[in-house]
């Protein structure tokens, strides 16, 4: 398993394998984050489809190749808030309370929406974390291959980031 | 289960709603091929690798920057390591004589334009300018011109020409330094050294696009909702764009765009006189800085502002205009009656907290003020929800007045809410007379627009979905409703005049909600007429369950807003209107105005 980090260099160097095992790595937080947006799925397909592109043009741009993870899921939630934009503005005024509001397909329920919501308020390092445990499904050791540091770190860090999920969802009354 | 199990489980199961998608991952992958991205980033690598290898021994690293340089001449496209920085733009300054600015500023839906023209000396200081606007708060069409010896202000509106001695900057507020750009990147390129902003230079391969640097400001800044866009030509170096945005949201809105244009173009010098302009019979005041405004003595920005404020709102009060121009924009106090054209102001009902202006252009103080105030008869509330406070740049001892956004709203009466025994009996009107209020209707509210993802709603498109939003039955009445999991009750309102004001019912902010008002018409037979409505801000009309009117607008009630055809059935008419409220006051009027 290579890190972040090896993955970024990797396709700067013009490797695209690496690229696509970053999309594999990342597509369901990066959809995860377009669905908190756009509480839809199939438009959050259409987010996390643009966000990837996005990110592989700027790629060069990304100065700590370490916080690509990071990174990625900012530009998934810019790529959604267009999406959302973009429809309001060409759907008539009624049909977009029928495309966002009344639609009962393809939404999330909305006990999910609401802890992805909490997830999503996350500081940046801890959300990245939980979105790799619980969407990507990674095990503990392989983030911290992933994230290039040590188990017992990652291990204390996501020990505190269910710890501000558990105070938020007191807090809210979830 | 304790709430870590139950914690964990459910993230698991969130985790699991989101399967793996083989389909994103091939549409991805293809169009990453069918674009060539891969293939691109070969001549970006070999100055990447530059980058990364610079502590790599010396020799070799200016080996590869001679090679470097050498595919870079084949390949011109190739990129080209940022290398701008602000001092350029300040340096490049100094070469200009002439210079255009264009500004346009957007007020709610509104969009204001004003131009500038700036003449420079050798080191590209503004020596002599014009500045005009097609409108200004409270004063109209605005010309100022002047220089290092003295200002000039045209108010057209009052027939008036200010005459000030020295810097234009110090007259009606008006800061020549806010839209000068040497003057903005000498600004900006101290707040760098100061770690108060955050910059991003994006400068482009392509030569003729321009450099992009965005200034952001850190959170916890009084600018971090914030974000200012100037677009910088390569090959010049000077300043072509600013864009100023503000988050709000969900997204950042346009606040201000400054086009900077006809560089070193000669300006007739009567551009910088009013010469001509002016007519005879205009009255010219002088203006003395020594007269203006009040010491701060020991009191704190805050406080001050604050105080600044009550001395104003109590100078017009009490009729003592000249005082109250002393404190609004050191004007004339002839300037300042005749802007109140008539009203008089009574009292003033409340003083809002005064905070640092978030914008990051400007140094001033805000604060608000509510007041009454009586016009022809007829009571009003004047609510003055900015007031911009600025320091005297002579004098960093003294402030002034120099903006204010207000509103002007009839005072609403007494309204009396009763909880018990809701129903539509006790708002039924046995017919209409054309021309009369009504005065009586069930009221539900104010709710909360409806939760929608992260689409928030103060957002435009927040707020049109929350317009657009109704989960009522129009046509059979239930005293109680449950809206998006909350259960509300109908209670009944009555009011004593004709404009219902409806952030009585509030107990806190009524920013961003919704009221929804029923009454019962018995009509004596088939009635065609017209609805007089009106609003703050947006309304829908449902008569008999049909939706027969909607307009979404930002507006103050004003009486008969909205003109709208009706046909009453013979016998019960079930009449509903929504009444939707972005920010500030919320009210309502209706009445039949006859056919």
């Amino acid at each position: 398993l290579q890190s972040d980090n090896e993955l970024v260099s990797a396709c700067l160097d013009g490797s695209k394998a690496a690229f696509e095992v970053l999309v594999r790595r990342y597509e369901r937080p990066v959809r995860a984050v377009a669905l908190g947006v756009l509480g839809d799925f199939h438009r959050a397909e259409d987010a996390a489809q643009e966000a990837f592109i996005r990110a592989r043009k700027k790629l060069p741009g990304l100065r700590n190749q370490a916080a690509f993870g990071p990174w990625i899921t900012k530009i998934a939630k810019h790529s959604a808030i267009n999406i959302a934009r973009r429809r309001v503005k060409v759907a008539t005024q009624d049909s977009i309370m029928a495309e966002v509001i009344e639609q009962p397909d393809g939404r999330l329920e909305s006990d999910k929406q609401r802890l992805l919501k909490v997830v999503m308020k996350l500081p940046k390092a801890h959300r990245h974390l939980i979105m790799l445990r619980y969407f990507s499904k990674y095990p503990v050791k392989e983030l911290a291959r992933i994230t290039g540091r040590s188990v017992g770190t990652v291990t204390k860090q996501l020990s505190r980031a269910r710890e501000q999920l558990r105070t938020q969802f007191e807090r809210v009354g979830i | 289960m304790t709430l870590e199990d139950k914690l964990e489980r459910e993230l698991e199961e969130l985790g699991s709603t989101i399967r793996p998608n083989e389909k994103l991952i091939n549409a991805v992958m293809s169009r990453i091929e069918e674009q060539g991205l891969a293939k691109q980033q070969g001549q970006v690598l070999l100055i990447r690798r530059i980058i990364m290898n610079r502590f790599a021994k010396l020799a070799a690293a200016a080996a590869i920057i001679t090679v470097a340089a050498v595919v870079w001449s084949i390949f011109p496209t190739s990129v080209i390591p940022a290398a701008y920085a602000l001092q350029d733009t300040i340096e490049a300054y100094n070469s200009i004589r002439f210079l255009h600015i264009r500004e346009t500023e957007s007020i709610f839906q509104l969009m204001r334009t004003s131009e500038a023209w700036l003449q420079c000396d050798k080191y590209g200081n503004v020596t002599r300018m014009r500045f005009q606007a097609d409108w200004v708060n409270a004063i109209g069409p605005l010309t100022v011109v002047g220089g290092l010896d003295g200002t000039q202000a045209w108010l057209k509106r009052f027939n008036l020409v200010l005459q000030g001695r020295g810097d234009t900057s110090v007259i009606l507020g008006y800061d020549v330094l806010q839209i000068e750009p040497k003057a903005l990147f000498e600004r900006l390129y101290q707040q760098e050294q100061a770690g108060e902003i955050i910059l991003d230079i994006n400068e482009p391969q392509e030569k003729r696009e321009p450099i992009k640097v965005t200034v952001t400001y850190p959170q916890g800044s009084r600018s971090e909702n914030w974000k200012k866009v100037l677009y910088v030509d390569q090959a010049t170096k000077l300043v072509t764009k600013i864009e100023k945005f503000q988050f709000g949201g969900g997204q950042y809105n346009h606040v201000k765009t400054s086009e900077f244009s006809d560089y070193n173009q000669q300006i007739d010098p009567m551009m910088f006189n009013l010469t001509g302009e002016v007519p005879e019979d205009a009255k010219v005041v002088e203006m003395t800085d020594s007269e203006t405004s009040l010491p701060q003595g020991d009191m704190t920005d805050e406080e001050f502002a604050r105080e600044i404020t009550r001395q104003f709102f109590e100078a017009v009060i009490s009729k003592d205009f000249y005082k109250a121009g002393q404190l609004s924009l050191a004007a004339p106090g002839s300037m300042i009656e005749q802007s109140l054209s008539g009203a008089n102001l009574l009292e003033i009902l409340s003083i809002g907290p005064a905070y640092p202006d978030p914008d990051p252009d400007s140094n001033a103080m805000i604060c608000s003020c509510k007041a009454l105030l009586e016009f022809n008869g007829s009571y009003y509330e004047l609510d003055a929800w900015r007031i911009r406070i600025v320091r005297v740049e002579k004098d960093p001892n003294l402030w002034l007045i120099c903006d204010t956004d207000f509103l002007v709203i009839p005072a609403p009466g007494k309204i009396t809410i009763t909880h018990d025994n809701i129903g539509l009996d006790s708002v039924t009107y046995n017919s209409l007379k054309p021309g009369e209020f009504m005065k009586k209707w069930l009221v539900l509210g104010p709710l909360p627009y409806p939760t929608l993802g992260d689409i928030d709603f103060s957002s435009k498109e927040g707020q049109r979905i929350a317009f657009h939003t109704d989960n009522l039955d129009f046509v059979n009445f239930a005293p109680k409703v449950n809206i998006d999991g909350t259960e509300y009750e109908w209670a009944m309102l009555e009011s004593e005049h004709g404009i219902i004001g409806l952030e009585e019912l509030s107990e806190g902010s009524n920013n961003y909600t919704i009221d929804y008002v029923w009454a019962q018409i018995d009509m004596p037979e088939e009635t065609k007429g017209t609805l007089g409505i009106g609003s703050d801000d947006g309304v829908k009309v449902w008569l008999n369950g049909e939706l027969i009117h909607k307009n979404w607008m930002y507006r103050t009630v004003g009486v008969d807003n909205d003109r709208v055809p009706v046909l009453f059935k013979k016998g019960r008419n079930q009449l509903v209107l929504k009444i939707q409220n972005s920010l500030g006051y919320s009210g309502f009027c209706c009445r039949l105005l006859g056919e």
